[in-house]
Formats: structure tokens, C-alpha cells, sequence
């Protein structure tokens, strides 16, 4: 799966040098733009075929409900101290960490205000936490970090790396999982606009 | 931003509304080819943008290190509800 997503990237980053005259990509936003409602559509079909969904989410334990919230702080604190380390800006950490792993959406978000270069840092970094996030979940349940194994893959817990985490987690965990990965994808169009804003 | 939601609602409701059909293997397939062709649309948008590709080891070291700092930031903070499900 990851080494899927990685080679659509590279053939893409590959053909754009090879093929395409400089200044197109206002044309290549709108297509983008297009896919990424398709991709919505798509998700939001998949959720509502999704049989016991509510009564799956109300037998949670009341402490389970505080996992996407300390998920979306450790994101951000994150985020806030690579972007210090890196010499790119507070802000600019900030507003990556808030993709939550969500590229399609976040780089999309950023680039609306123009900031091109932040918008392919958020889509790359995005892309890298989902494949991290793969790699890293079946060892993290090894050893034993329980539910927080589960944070690594922020907004995508809900859908692409749910698959992962339902295989190496047991049920009550892929629950919390797409519970998690819910909450942060709606925060992600929220936060990452209120950020890029203030830029 | 409005078209964002729309298309998740409208998706969610058109999922639930046909709920009896359990289509949600093809919108899997749907969504699937949706993301690669996104994936290869967004490289080709960088690709194409001469500053962008010649600065992309930079890009790519700043991304790689966010994804680390952010993955770990939220295993980290979360490591205090590791035993709590239900």
C-alpha cells in the first residue's frame, strides 16, 4: 500500500519535470481539486454503508473519548518543534502538523493562499506520516503502546491505515481507531485554514 | 471549502441511503484510484514547478522530519490512555 502511494508520487513528480512546460499546474490545482471531492465522495459513501456505526461509537469508555484530542496536541507540539528546529517557522510547523496525515486535503488548503513550497512541504509530509504510520503501527502494538500505537496515523486511523490496525489490533482498538481518525479528519479543514490565515 | 463538505455529506448520506446495496467495495475500488490519481496529479504539480523540483531535497528533508516529529508527538502525548478502551 505505502509503496503504492510513494511510486503514484515519484511518477508523478517524474512526468510533471519530464513533460510539462512550467506554469501549467494552475490547470493541474483545478483537476486536484476535482479528485479530492471524488475521494470525499467516496469516503463519505464508504462511512454510511458502514453497518453499527453509531452503537459502535456510544460503547466506548468515556476516557477513550480524550484519544483524538491529546493525538491532535502531541501533533501540533510536534510540528511547532520541527518547524523551530527546521528554521521554517512556528507557524509553518504548525500548519503542517494540522494535516493530521490528511495530504489530499491540507496541501490543497495551503496552496488556496498561495503558499506554494508550504503546500509541498504539507503534501510530502503528509504522505511520509501515512507511510511511517504504516510501517511503525504493527511495531508499536508489539510493544505494547495499546491505544496510543493507534495516534501515529492521525486522520488516516479512519480509513487507509484503519487495514493496518484492524490486523494487528483487536476490535475494540480498530473502533477507537476510526473514532480517532474521524475527529481528526474533521479538525483538519477547521485548523489548517484559521493557521494558514495568520501565516 | 463548502464544496469539501458538501462532497463528504453528500457521499455519507448517498452510502446510508443505499445501505441495503453494500456498494462499499466499489467506492473502496473508487476512492482507491481516486487517491493514486491524486497522488500522481499533486507530483506532477510539483514536478512541473521548476523552483519547487529543484528545491525538493529541502522539501523532502522538512516533510520527512514533520512526519517523525508529528507521529511520534502524538504517540507520545496519547501514551497516558495506551490501556483504556472499554
Amino acid at each position: 500500500m505505502s509503496g503504492m502511494l510513494l511510486a503514484a508520487v515519484i511518477a508523478g513528480l517524474l512526468f510533471g519535470r519530464a513533460f510539462l512546460p512550467q506554469g501549467s499546474s494552475l490547470d493541474l490545482s483545478t483537476v486536484a481539486y476535482g479528485l479530492l471531492l471524488l475521494v470525499l465522495g467516496g469516503v463519505g459513501f464508504e462511512l454510511g454503508q458502514t453497518k453499527g456505526l453509531l452503537s459502535r461509537l456510544r460503547s466506548l469508555k468515556w476516557q477513550a473519548w480524550l484519544l483524538p484530542l491529546l493525538s491532535a496536541v502531541g501533533s501540533l507540539v510536534g510540528g511547532l518543534l520541527a518547524g523551530l528546529l527546521l528554521g521554517m517557522g512556528v507557524l509553518s510547523g504548525l500548519t503542517v502538523a494540522a494535516g493530521f496525515g490528511w495530504y489530499s486535503l491540507s496541501s490543497v488548503l495551503i496552496a488556496e493562499f498561495g503558499y506554494t513550497e508550504l503546500a509541498a512541504v504539507a503534501f510530502l509530509a503528509n504522505v511520509i506520516r501515512e507511510i511511517v504510520a504504516i510501517v511503525a503501527m504493527p511495531l508499536l502494538f508489539k510493544w505494547h503502546f495499546g491505544l496510543a500505537a493507534v495516534t501515529a496515523g492521525g486522520a488516516t486511523t479512519m480509513d487507509t491505515t484503519l487495514a493496518v490496525i484492524a490486523r494487528a489490533a483487536d476490535q475494540e482498538t480498530t473502533v477507537l481507531a476510526f473514532y480517532h481518525g474521524l475527529v481528526l479528519s474533521l479538525l483538519v479543514p477547521l485548523l489548517v485554514p484559521a493557521l494558514v490565515s495568520i501565516l | 471549502m463548502a464544496n469539501i463538505l458538501f462532497s463528504l455529506i453528500g457521499g455519507l448520506i448517498a452510502g446510508y441511503a443505499l445501505r441495503s446495496f453494500s456498494l462499499a467495495k466499489v467506492a473502496g475500488r473508487v476512492t482507491l484510484i481516486g487517491v493514486m490519481l491524486l497522488l500522481f496529479v499533486m507530483g506532477m504539480q510539483i514536478g512541473s514547478d521548476a523552483t519547487l523540483f529543484s528545491r525538493l531535497p529541502i522539501i523532502g528533508l522538512r516533510a520527512a522530519a514533520l512526519a517523525i516529529f508529528c507521529a511520534a508527538g502524538s504517540v507520545l502525548f496519547s501514551l497516558p490512555l495506551r490501556k483504556q478502551k472499554r
